[in-house]
C-alpha cells in the first residue's frame, strides 16, 4: 500500500518565553491508503499542530511533508491551498461550519472555491449529505441543527473535494459519549469505503478504539500508547 | 459572490446601519449636487442666455467684465474674421431707483448695440429699437412694471422707461437688464462712445482664436469659461466641491471602518475558507462584493430621495439644478470610495492564517 501522507523529520518549534519549545521533533509517519490512524496525547501537546502540518496549513521549520505523493512543505501558501484543495479533507473541532450558509450550501462553497458549480455539485452535495443521513437537514442552517448533526455536516464538506486524505481535529469533542462514537463510525467507515487515509486526534475514547493504528504523541515524538493510560 | 449573497440575505440586518448612512451621505450628496448646480446656474443665467459662443475680454481680465475695456479696434478686428459675427457688450453692477420713490433695484447692466445680433435675439428686445431699459421678468415680483421709470447713478440721471422683459436671467445672482450700449457708455464711462467692456462673438468651428487674440489684443474665452469670472462663481464651486470631497472622505472611512470590524469579526471565519484552499483574493472578492452590493444600493435609494428633494425643491426660491451627469457621477465616486476603502482592508485578509480554523495558534 502507497502512503496518502508521510512526515519525514517535520520539526516545529514554537516560542516559549525567552527561547524555543520543540513541539514536533523530528516526527516520522505514513498513512497508508483505508488506513486510520489516530493519534491521542495531552492538551498542548501538539496533536493539532501535527495536523496541521499535514495538511499544509502551517510550514514545519524542518522536514518534509508529502501528500498524495506531492511534497509540499516548501511551497507558497497559495500552491499549498491549491494542494489541499485538491486533495485534503479537514474535519474540524465543533464542525466550524459557515453560519449563514444552509448543510446544502457548506458543500457547494467547497465547490465554488475549487472553481465548480452547477447541477453536478449540488447532486454531489445532496448525494454525501444523504450518505451522512442528512438529506432531510439539507436546507437548515447550522443554528437550526443540533452538534451531532452539524459534525456531520462537516464531515460531508471535508469529502466533497474527493479528498485522499482526511485530517480530523478532535471531531468528537463538543458531543456526548454515544453520538461521538457514532461520528467516530461514521469517519472510519467513510475512510475505508473510499480507500482513503484518515489521521485524527482526539481525547475521546471511541476514535481512538475504531483507529486502526494508534499513536501518543508525547514530548515531541509519536510513541505507542503507553499501557498505562489503557 | 456565493457567501456573499447568501450572507447578506439571512444577515441583513447587521448591513442595515452602514447602509443607511451610506444613503444618508448619498442623499445629502446628490442634494448638494442640485444645489450647488442650482446655485451656479443661478449665478450664470444671464451669461448662459446670451446668444453668443465667445466672449473676448481685455488681457488679464480674467474673465471679469469689471477688469476688462475694450474699444473699436480690436471690434474691428473680430469683425474682420470671416463667418465670424462681433458686437460690443459693456457689463457692470448699477442699483436704479425708481421715479418718484420707492425701494431701488440691484441690477447687473448689459449695454447691447441697437439693431446687433444680442439686441435682435434676446428676448424681450427684438422688434422695436432699444431705446430704454429691459428688465429681467423677474424684477416683475419686485414691482417693476412696464412703462415704469428708473434712474440710474442718482436724482440728476435722466429716466429710463421700462420698454420690456427679457428672460428671467440673472449674473452674479443679481438679476439682469439691457440698456442701449450708449447709455450704458454714459453710465459707466460718464460719456457715450468708444469703449466697452468686452466683445460678445459668435464665431464658426475652426477659427484660430489665439491668433485673432494677438492681433486684436484681446483674450477671449468661451462662453462656458467665462462662468469662472462671474463674481462669486469660483467661490461657490469650490465650497461645493469641498464639501462634496468631505462626503466623499466621510462615505470611504465609514465603509473602511465597517468593513474592517466586519474583517475582524470574521478572522475564524476567513481562516475556515482558507484552509477549505480558497486563496485571499477569493475571500477579498466575496467580502468586498458584498459591501459593495449594499453601497450601491444604499446610494441608489440615498440618490433618488436626493432627486426626490431637488425636484420638491424646484421652482421655489431656492435655485436648484437636476443634472442627472452631476448626481451620477456624484453617486458612481461614493461607491468607489466606499470599494476603495474596503481594499484596503486586503492586507489584513492575508495575514489571517489558515491554521487558525484547528484551534491551534499560527
Ligand atoms: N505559533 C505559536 N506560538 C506560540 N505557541 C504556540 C504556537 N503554536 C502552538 N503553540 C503552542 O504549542 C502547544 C501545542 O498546541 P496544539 O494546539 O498543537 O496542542 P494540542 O495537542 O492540539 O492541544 P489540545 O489537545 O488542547 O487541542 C500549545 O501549548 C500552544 O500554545
Ligand atoms: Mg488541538
Amino acid at each position: 500500500m502507497s502512503a496518502a501522507l508521510a512526515l519525514r523529520g517535520v520539526t516545529v518549534g514554537v516560542p516559549d518565553g525567552g527561547g524555543v519549545r520543540i513541539l514536533l521533533d523530528a516526527v516520522e509517519l505514513e498513512v497508508a491508503v483505508g488506513e486510520v490512524v489516530a493519534i491521542a496525547g495531552a492538551s498542548g501537546s501538539g496533536k493539532s499542530t501535527l495536523l496541521a502540518v499535514a495538511g499544509l496549513l502551517r510550514r514545519p521549520d524542518a522536514g518534509e511533508v508529502e501528500v498524495a505523493g506531492i511534497a509540499g512543505a516548501g511551497l507558497s501558501e497559495r500552491r499549498r491551498g491549491a494542494i489541499r484543495s485538491e486533495h485534503v479533507g479537514i474535519v474540524f473541532q465543533s464542525a466550524n461550519l459557515l453560519p449563514s450558509l444552509t448543510s446544502l450550501e457548506q458543500l457547494e462553497m467547497v465547490a465554488r472555491i475549487r472553481g465548480e458549480r452547477g447541477a453536478g455539485v449540488r447532486a454531489r452535495a445532496r448525494k454525501l449529505l444523504a450518505e451522512v443521513g442528512l438529506e432531510a437537514h439539507a436546507d437548515q442552517l447550522p443554528s437550526e441543527l443540533s452538534g451531532g448533526e452539524r459534525q456531520r455536516v462537516g464531515i460531508a464538506r471535508a469529502l466533497m473535494s474527493r479528498p485522499s486524505l482526511l485530517l480530523a481535529d478532535e471531531p468528537t469533542a463538543a458531543l456526548d459519549a454515544s453520538l461521538s462514537a457514532e461520528i467516530a463510525a461514521l469517519l472510519v467507515a467513510t475512510t475505508r469505503e473510499r480507500g482513503i487515509a484518515c489521521l485524527l486526534a482526539s481525547h475521546d475514547e471511541a476514535p481512538l478504539a475504531s483507529a486502526d493504528r494508534r499513536l501518543e504523541l508525547f514530548d515531541g515524538a509519536l510513541r505507542e500508547p503507553s499501557p498505562l493510560r489503557g | 459572490m456565493f457567501l456573499a449573497l447568501r450572507d447578506l440575505r439571512r444577515g441583513w440586518r447587521r448591513f442595515a446601519l452602514v447602509g443607511l448612512v451610506v444613503g444618508l451621505v448619498a442623499m445629502l450628496s446628490t442634494v448638494l449636487t442640485g444645489l450647488a448646480d442650482g446655485l451656479v446656474r443661478d449665478g450664470t443665467s444671464g451669461l448662459r442666455a446670451l446668444p453668443i459662443t465667445h466672449l473676448a475680454f481685455a488681457p488679464h481680465s480674467e474673465a471679469v467684465f469689471s477688469r476688462s475695456t475694450l474699444d473699436e479696434r480690436a471690434l474691428r478686428r473680430w469683425r474682420a474674421v470671416p463667418g465670424a459675427e462681433a458686437t460690443p457688450i459693456g457689463v457692470s453692477f448699477v442699483n436704479a431707483a425708481p421715479v418718484g420713490g420707492g425701494r431701488s433695484i440691484d441690477l447687473a447692466l448689459f449695454g447691447v448695440r441697437n439693431g446687433s445680433f444680442l439686441a435682435r435675439e434676446s428676448e424681450g428686445i427684438h422688434g422695436s429699437g432699444l431705446n430704454g431699459i429691459v428688465l429681467s421678468s423677474e424684477l416683475r415680483e419686485e414691482g417693476a412694471r412696464l412703462g415704469g421709470r428708473y434712474r440710474i447713478g442718482g436724482p440728476t440721471a435722466a429716466a429710463l422707461r421700462v420698454q420690456g422683459f427679457t428672460f428671467g436671467g440673472s449674473y452674479g445672482h443679481v438679476s439682469i437688464a439691457f440698456v442701449p450700449l450708449s447709455t450704458w457708455q454714459r453710465i459707466a464711462y460718464g460719456s457715450p462712445g468708444g469703449r466697452f467692456s468686452a466683445i460678445a462673438l459668435r464665431l464658426p468651428p475652426g477659427v484660430d482664436v489665439a491668433a485673432v487674440d494677438r492681433a486684436a489684443g484681446t483674450e477671449t474665452k468661451t462662453k462656458e469659461a467665462a462662468y469662472d469670472g462671474s463674481p462669486g462663481f469660483s467661490a461657490e464651486t469650490a465650497t461645493m466641491t469641498l464639501i462634496r470631497a468631505f462626503l466623499l472622505l466621510i462615505s470611504a472611512l465609514v465603509v473602511g471602518a465597517f468593513f474592517t470590524v466586519l474583517t475582524v469579526q470574521r478572522t475564524q471565519q476567513i481562516g475556515l475558507l482558507k484552509a477549505l484552499g480558497a486563496s485571499s483574493w477569493f475571500v477579498l472578492r466575496d467580502g468586498v462584493g458584498q459591501v459593495a452590493m449594499v453601497i450601491l444600493a444604499a446610494t441608489a435609494v440615498g440618490a433618488a430621495g436626493g432627486t426626490a428633494v431637488i425636484a420638491a425643491l424646484d421652482g421655489g426660491s431656492v435655485p436648484v439644478a437636476l443634472l442627472p451627469g452631476n448626481i451620477l457621477t456624484g453617486s458612481a465616486l461614493l461607491v468607489a470610495a466606499g470599494i476603495g476603502a474596503s481594499l484596503a482592508c486586503f492586507r489584513r485578509i492575508t495575514r489571517v492564517e489558515p491554521v487558525i480554523s484547528l484551534g491551534a495558534q499560527p
